[in-house]
């Protein structure tokens, strides 16, 4: 079998894939669990001059990745036209084609994500509950894009994909690599309030000195946040993991990646090519892989959960200075930084990972009919 | 109203020539590696020693048959459906036709066909398929495919007909049974032909088959 065939087609469904997940990732890290001794500090209710909310700089990156991504796949997917100047014909036969379907899915999503992003940029055009109402959206578009895509393959034909096992890890696929890929920017990037990529939905800002160093109206520069970060109100030294958001996506994608290795493993033509030549050995160490993914994952919540119960110090899953986050103003960073290494590398394995199931899907699925 | 045309296999007589193939390609000018019409062959059984003397091997249950398959010009068909700019359409007559000007190329109804029937053009970058030789259906002529079997394996014509003269089999292993597609085909089996979907056997030769 040709493992490459179909590589325009991997990069497409990899991408937007990925790109839904970052979504329903923002999503649940917005969701803040009530921690022991949470508190609002005193003085948090300052809001900017204007009365603006600001926008929060941190998610700028994340949300900006979506749209990227999202657009990458769908450059692959012409990229994979024999005719590509017919390309917006593909929308002419929405009442019986499931790829009619899906692309006019990818392209309703983009366009959310475009006006989620605008917003997410000038939060001071949109009031809070367009905001709050776009963001629903834009998940909500994002799981019909799973759902078009995998329909896509569910047909007669194909036999070999034309299972619930498609669906299912087209999902488990977003949400493993989206939920990490979210814990791993937070990690190294902690957001300076309980975050969430909604300006609507956050809490008040917890002093003034950030918010009136950020402009709302006016573009705001996509950089890396480069101010001190400061604990985070509502989560305390001693909270547990899943009560902050990184520690929630942490566990998201722990349980995914396990649910991906019982859907891998129980598909019956993963029996077979395991047991020949290089589709075998892809076959193996994908499984591998996603086993190493999940190992790093857990370190990184054990990691975690150890230094709360122990020290007491802030760990890597919120922000604080014993954390080995990004030092206060005015000291120059003598130290690696350490902190999300065990879930960057969880990534990276879980992203290896997915690839070669995706090569694997498209492989056994494009074999010859008889 | 035009009658609904579709194919008569006659697998008895099928001998895997593959004369219908090459007429085929020389009637569309199809390069190596594009076939709209292919030649499967299938058998199974095995070869076991014999119980008197085991330095013999006698076949037990050895069969194999061929099969020729193009477009099964069907009455729901698949790539139709899938096709999502709407090139592929089907005539009153029930010959399916891609419109190139229309195709982007997408390669879905490849994958739809449980006949394998779409061939990509890689020089255009369009799908082409059998179309039953549509000019000369229209001119009351007969396919090449169907004109140059030196068996007289293969048939054209009003579906009904055909049903009514060689019986209601549109399926035998290794095609797919016809329940999705509900093709226009009507198969004589071979004396060893297997069920479609439950056959003992395997393809001999899947990648000459398609290739």
């Amino acid at each position: 079998m040709n493992l490459l065939h179909e590589w325009p087609l991997v990069i497409f469904t990899l991408a937007t894939q990925v790109a839904v997940g970052l979504v329903l990732a923002l999503l649940v890290a917005r969701i803040r669990l009530p921690a022991d001794g949470a508190a609002i500090p005193e003085g948090g209710t300052a809001m900017p001059a204007n009365g603006a909310p600001a926008a929060s700089p941190w998610s700028h990156w994340p949300l900006l990745m979506v749209g990227v991504l999202t657009a990458v796949g769908l450059a692959g997917s012409l990229l994979h036209l024999g005719a590509p100047l017919n390309a917006l014909r593909t929308l002419s036969n929405l009442g019986h084609s499931w790829l009619s379907r899906e692309i006019l899915a990818g392209l309703t999503f983009l366009g959310l994500w475009a006006l989620t992003f605008h917003f997410h940029l000038r939060p001071a055009a949109a009031p809070p509950w367009m905001r709050h109402a776009l963001a629903l959206a834009l998940a909500l578009a994002g799981l019909l894009l799973l759902w078009t895509m995998a329909r896509v393959y569910m047909m007669p034909a194909r036999p070999v994909w034309d299972t619930w096992l498609t669906p299912a890890s087209f999902l488990l696929t977003a949400l493993i690599l989206g939920a990490v890929a979210v814990a791993a920017y937070m990690e190294r990037h902690p957001a300076p309030r309980p975050e969430s990529w909604l300006p609507g939905f956050d809490s008040p800002s917890p002093a003034p000195a950030i918010t009136a160093s950020l402009n709302p109206g006016i573009d705001t520069p996509l950089s890396k946040p480069s101010l001190p970060a400061p604990a985070n109100p509502g989560y305390t030294p001693s909270s547990p993991p899943l009560a902050r958001p990184v520690g929630l996506l942490l566990a998201l994608g722990l349980a995914a990646a396990l649910a991906q290795l019982a859907v891998s493993s129980s598909h019956p033509v993963t029996e077979v090519l395991r047991t020949s030549g290089a589709g075998g050995n892809l076959a193996n160490a994908r499984i591998l892989l996603l086993l190493a993914g999940a190992f790093f994952i857990t370190a990184a919540l054990a990691k975690d959960a150890l230094v709360a119960l122990g020290t007491g110090a802030p760990s890597g899953g919120g922000a604080g200075p014993g954390s080995g986050a990004r030092p206060s103003s005015g000291e120059p960073s003598s130290t690696f930084n350490w902190s999300g290494l065990w879930t960057a590398s969880a990534l990276l394995l879980l992203l290896a990972s997915e690839t070669m199931g995706r090569i694997l899907f498209y492989a056994m699925g494009t074999a010859d009919p008889f | 109203m035009a009658p609904l045309l579709g194919f008569h296999l006659d697998a008895s007589a099928c001998i895997g020539c593959r004369t219908c193939v090459i007429a085929c390609k020389s009637k569309n000018g199809l390069p190596p590696g594009r076939h709209f019409r292919r030649v499967i062959e299938y058998g199974g059984g095995a070869w076991i020693p014999d119980p008197e003397d085991s330095t013999l091997l006698v076949p037990s249950g050895v069969f194999a048959y061929c099969l020729s398959i193009s477009c099964s010009h069907c009455e729901d068909p698949a790539c139709v459906r899938a096709c999502p700019t709407g090139a592929i359409q089907q005539r009153p007559d029930g010959i399916v036709l891609i419109d190139s000007a229309r195709c982007a190329g997408c390669r879905y109804c490849e994958w739809a066909c449980p006949y394998g029937a779409m061939a990509f053009d890689a020089s255009t970058g369009r799908m082409t398929k059998c179309d039953l030789c549509v000019g000369m259906i229209d001119q009351g002529q007969e396919p090449w495919c169907v004109t140059s079997c030196p068996t007289r394996a293969l048939e054209v014509g009003p579906i009904h007909q055909l049903r009514a003269a060689h019986g209601q089999l549109d399926a035998l292993a290794p095609l797919p049974s016809g329940e999705d597609t509900r093709p226009r085909l009507v198969i004589t089996p071979h004396p060893h032909g297997q069920p479609a979907g439950r056959g003992a056997g395997r393809s001999s030769n899947p990648e000459r088959a398609l290739r």
